[in-house]
């Protein structure tokens, strides 16, 4: 008796809990765009966070002067118009009529506000030293002119001004949140922020007063979703509608599914394997060709990136980049693991006690990888298959994975004592320069500079400081060979993958159009 | 009886004090430099330097510990380092989704384990009983993240029935929050029925079936009742439990609580996070027990005399 | 004790430990995940390391009885070798837990008064630690790998092993046995190494072995945290966190390592839990 009590009160709530649950089904859709992304920004103030994360957002809160279509060509936006009063003068006319999203006007006071708070300001912008270093002034000509100034020559000015970090901020704003601002930007741009659930997601609304017509979408939200397979499974739900960052394994199914479509376009960003040439043995060059042919690049593309990425020339700069020099990876560094084998044996590894990997003078070639984590496509699976493949031609591989923000510190830091990293680069201003002078140059080794690889060429050295300052453009392309050429030739990193900016979205979403330079993603057309 | 209560508030004093002197000394360990270790990809000299002064590492560890202790009863637990914002905050906003989410887990924990372990308790080595001690044994045997992925791909992506994850209402809370529970559930009822049993088995319980009272009033008045002081220790405990199960649920289900937040201090190495989150914890663990204590003391007040 | 009731009492033990059907089973369990431990070079079919790009993601067929992972490695060798992890991992953290925490129990339930006192609440602030917490915390500190991770889990599994020694103490101490030992004026390390120890083996032995369970879920959370140890080392709980990507298209990599775990720990529960009963029947769960 009490049993059959106790069994009906059971199924009593069971059934409660099932009809509870049945009545949240369905949400309405309005016009509202939904994201799915694999991480959260840290700061929505283009000064502190450079990455994606942030800069996919902010990218619909702020403007530039000028940006970069996705054909890679300049096209005014807060700046009407511009002309070289000089070779160190750049002078922009701005456009007449917009206001911020906090209603303050927009004027030349605003640009030299937000370049000297980037630039001249306490802390810095991280992205000042990012192809900003040469601009030493910002000279007001009047409420819509507006001069910037560098030092020398500076080749690649324009594009550097065509960067997501350089949008324009209100300065009413920032005065008014100090340090707060990066959890409340305010811009120009079609989006104005509303409100941001930390690790979770954030909301944009229209902004309804925008200078080129309110944008069809009313809000946009960006959710966080780590893990990619749970992001396609949200766009198969619906609800999210559009997915940053696909799981590459998915995407077939997606391709053929017709309630979806995948927008793509080849990106700027190459993922690599880097050496860090102040650690022996891998100061040996023929170690480093080792390495390059012993790894499986076709098999990584093939059946790790499955189709989502593209392969590599020689270069860490992608073909769409000014100044772009290189063969194709599998060309000059085709995989054989013969050929590998053979370099370590005349570098004088041999595997004399038969145990599977190669030792000089009773010492194992072991090599330690910082691999980052989390922040590119397969990141982590690609170094497992490294670690894997260099394995078979006798190089024991000991990995400390790190998440990919303390990596790249690390590897900022004046001593680093791994061997191997691999790390993912975007010339952000598509130019040459920004990667070249970066990185490659001598002296500018971390902390101060990007060299990580401690690599050192004093004729790769010559050749860039040149190509800086050089202004016609032909010529510096052909300086910008030479160097990329040397460059291939020393084997200071393997390239991996080029990327493709791939987008899966349901197939109401109209509009969206992917651009090379992974951070701009440009909501203002999209609709349904 | 409020002596008693007084007596256990004293005893929690240095228990705390002892959670927070054992977070800090960890601090000491972190091989390498820890300023420079945690700053991130931002590290300059002069940060580096800021940092070591925010953190009190140039001073000796004993002032350290009180400088913690102190900022930490003005509700102060330092500044993130890779969120930039109040660690005090960040909990705060995210821990009222843990709260609900370990609420309901509680809550199913407490509708399915007590009824079923008093019914077992009652037909021992029955069918029924062995049924579900198998369940029970099964369940606390299962790790709680792989128990969320196996929801997820039934539920979810086979059937539909459920989001994959994500802060919402009953829908997005059904499936970690039966994850969660599911760690529980078989070790309370175990501990239900072995408790209702002992109980059972007194000589007052014989005297109320002879006095010819219902077996329903029997199982669930008396035994239940004295049955429950057992069970109530094990919930206690299993609220620390619960709060490590939520660190791995809310990882495996995006949901938006302190435990993803933990997730999140762990990848990117934050520890002054991390030691924020964790003497949070300790404490709401020790007032939780505390409130344990207390409620023996009100089932039975026989003990609080001890 | 006199040696035959001695060795009565353990025929006893053993005979209601082997009528206890489920805690047979447990044994059993128990004991073929130590066999693979040990022979897994032997057994396994193939190299748990190997990685074959283009056989990814296959699901169980006849060469890879357990089917592959998105690296083409053999799910079967993967799970057979991380057997000697998880096994290594927990026994070691269980080892220290039992030393050191058998350690202080024998000591304070032995002294009593303060040095009981002192030593119980220094317990209880490690007690206050909720559940994995303590384990982030001191391997977020001193960063991943075995040791640190036998450290952490260790660390936690102190105070349990302590309050079970001083309780098993405390019921003995007042027995004739250690009184005339203690009025003959034995030193207290003698009669703690030679009387009290050697009786509460038991009760210690039970938990030890109800703990390896606890250890080995706690191992694998700390892992699926990215805790634990780095790739290539095959570790279940590694592999469901990197399967958990390809849950749609092959679930059976993060699966199936689910169910090693599981089998695993249920084992050492059922083998705890019998080892309990048959030393006193009187609980009867």
């Amino acid at each position: 008796m009490t049993n059959r009590r106790l069994l009906s009160c059971f199924v009593i709530s069971l059934l409660v809990l099932t009809g509870l649950t049945v009545a949240c089904f369905g949400s309405a859709r309005d016009n509202t765009l939904v994201i799915a992304r694999p991480s959260d920004a840290i700061s929505l103030d283009s000064n502190q966070e450079t990455t994606a994360p942030g800069a996919w957002v902010y990218s619909n809160i702020i403007e530039p002067l000028i940006i970069l279509n996705p054909d890679m060509e300049l096209q005014p936006r807060l700046a009407t118009s511009w002309e070289f009063m000089s070779d160190t003068t750049l002078r922009f006319y701005l456009r007449k009529g917009v206001t911020f999203h906090d209603e303050t006007p927009f004027t030349a006071e605003a640009v030299k506000f937000t370049f000297d708070r980037a630039l001249f300001g306490e802390p810095r912008a991280n992205w000042a030293t990012l192809g900003a270093d040469p601009i030493t002034e910002i000279r007001v000509i009047d409420d819509y002119t507006v001069d910037i100034i560098t030092g020398n020559p500076y080749g690649p000015i324009l594009s550097t001004m065509a960067m997501v970090y350089t949008g324009i901020v209100s300065p009413a704003a920032v005065e008014k949140y100090g340090d707060e601002y990066g959890r409340h930007p305010v811009g120009t741009g079609p989006f104005k922020f509303e409100e941001w659930r930390t690790r979770d997601q954030i909301t944009l609304v229209a902004n309804e007063n925008y200078w080129r017509g309110r944008p069809a979408l009313d809000k946009v939200i960006f959710r966080v979703i780590p893990e990619e397979g749970s992001r396609m499974l949200s766009l198969q739900t619906g609800e999210v509608d559009l997915v940053l960052k696909p799981s590459p394994a998915e995407l077939p199914a997606f391709a053929a599914d017709p309630a979806f479509n995948i927008e793509e376009t080849n990106g700027l960003r190459i993922f690599y394997l880097q050496f860090n040439l102040s650690q022996p043995p891998v100061d040996d060059i023929r170690v480093r060709h080792a390495v390059a042919y012993a790894i499986d690049k076709v098999s990584i593309l093939q059946h790790i990136l499955e189709g989502a990425a593209s392969p590599t020339k020689t270069s860490l700069l992608a073909p769409g980049v000014f100044g772009f020099y290189g063969w194709d990876t599998e060309e000059m560094y085709p995989y054989d693991k013969q050929k590998a084998i053979a370099l370590l044996n005349e570098a004088g590894w041999t595997d004399e006690d038969g145990n599977g990997f190669v030792e000089k003078n009773g010492e194992e070639l072991v090599l330690s990888f910082m691999p980052a984590k989390g922040r590119y496509l397969k990141d982590i699976e690609i170094a497992e298959a490294i670690q894997a493949q260099l394995r078979e031609v006798g190089i024991r591989v000991k990995m400390d994975i790190f998440e990919w923000a303390t990596a790249f510190s690390k590897s900022r830091s004046a001593e680093l004592p791994y061997h191997l990293l691999s790390f993912g680069w975007v010339t952000t201003n598509a130019d040459a320069d920004y990667t070249l002078h970066s990185m490659f140059i001598s002296e500018l080794t971390p902390p101060t500079g990007w060299n990580s690889f401690r690599y050192v060429n004093t004729e790769v050295d010559r050749l860039v400081k040149l190509g800086r300052v050089t202004v016609d453009q032909d010529e510096r392309k052909e300086i910008y060979a030479r160097a990329q050429a040397l460059i291939a030739a020393d084997c200071p990193f393997v390239p991996i993958y080029t990327t493709k900016e791939i987008a899966v979205l349901s197939k109401d979403v109209q509009g969206l159009q992917m651009h090379p330079v992974e951070y701009n993603l440009d909501l203002y057309p999209v609709h349904y | 009886m409020f002596v008693y209560f007084l007596r256990r508030l004293l005893l929690m004093i240095p228990v705390i004090l002892g959670v927070i002197l054992v977070v800090t000394a960890t601090l000491d360990f972190i091989p390498g430099d820890p300023a420079e270790l945690l700053l991130g990809q931002f590290a300059t000299p002069e940060s580096i330097q800021t940092l070591r002064h925010e953190l009190n590492l140039d001073q000796p560890f004993f002032i350290r510990y009180l400088r913690y202790v102190g900022d930490l009863f003005r509700g102060n637990l330092g500044q993130s380092i890779t969120l930039k914002r109040a660690v005090s905050e960040e909990i705060m906003e995210t821990l009222p989704a843990t709260l609900e989410l370990t609420g309901v887990s509680m809550l199913l924990v407490l509708v399915v384990s007590i009824p079923l372990g008093t019914l077992v308790a009652a037909k021992p080595n029955s069918v029924l009983d062995n049924i579900v001690r198998l369940f029970s044994l099964a369940g606390l045997s299962m790790p709680v993240f792989w128990t969320g992925i196996v929801l997820i791909l039934l539920f979810s992506v086979n059937l539909r029935l459920f989001p994959v994850g994500g802060y919402g209402g009953l829908r997005h809370l059904l499936l970690p929050a039966v994850t969660l529970a599911s760690a529980s559930i078989g070790m309370v009822t175990r501990m239900v029925r072995s408790s209702v049993m002992e109980v059972l088995s007194e000589e007052y319980i014989t005297s109320a079936r002879a006095k010819g009272l219902k077996e329903w009033t029997v199982l669930f008045k008396h035994a239940l009742r004295n049955g429950l002081i057992p069970v109530v220790t094990v919930l206690g405990s299993q609220v620390g439990q619960m709060m490590g199960g939520a660190i791995l649920t809310e990882s495996v289900f995006a949901w938006p609580g302190l435990g993803r937040l933990t997730v999140h201090a762990i990848f990117r190495r934050d520890f002054v996070l991390i030691q924020g989150v964790v003497v949070v914890l300790a404490l709401i663990y020790v007032l939780v027990n505390l409130l344990v204590d207390l409620s023996y003391a009100l089932i039975n007040p026989r003990i609080s005399y001890q | 004790m006199s040696r035959q009731t001695k060795a009565g009492n353990r025929r006893r033990v053993l005979r209601r430990f082997l009528r206890n059907r489920l805690a047979t089973i447990g044994m059993v369990i128990v004991a073929i995940y130590i066999f693979v431990a040990i022979f897994a070079p032997l057994i396994s079919p193939m190299d748990p390391l190997k990685q074959n790009l283009s056989d990814k993601r296959m699901p169980p067929n006849k060469t890879h009885l357990l089917g592959t992972d998105q690296f083409g490695r053999d799910i079967l060798s993967r799970i057979l070798y991380g057997t000697q992890y998880a096994l290594l991992v927990s026994s070691m953290s269980i080892l220290l837990s039992l030393v050191v925490g058998t350690l202080f129990g024998l000591i304070a339930g032995y002294f009593g008064r303060a040095i009981d006192e002192a030593i119980m609440r220094i317990m209880d602030i490690f007690l206050a630690f909720p559940y994995l917490l303590l384990a982030i915390l001191i391997v977020s500190a001193l960063g991943p790998g075995i040791w640190n991770t036998i450290l952490a889990i260790g660390i936690w599994g102190v105070p349990i092993f302590a309050r079970q020694a001083r309780g098993a103490v405390i019921a003995i101490r007042d027995r004739e046995f250690i009184q005339a030992a203690r009025a003959i004026g034995t030193p207290g390390i003698r009669i703690m190494a030679i009387h009290l120890f050697p009786n509460i083996i038991p009760p210690i032995v039970v938990y030890a072995a109800l703990y390896m369970g606890y250890a080995i879920l706690m191992e694998s959370a700390l892992t699926f945290l990215g805790l634990g140890i780095q790739p290539p080392t095959p570790s279940w709980a590694e592999m469901i966190a990197s399967g958990r990507n390809y849950v749609v298209v092959a679930p059976h990599i993060a699966t199936i390592p689910g169910l090693a775990i599981m089998l695993a720990t249920l084992g050492f529960n059922l083998l705890g839990d019998g080892l309990r009963d048959a030393l006193d029947p009187r609980r009867s769960m």
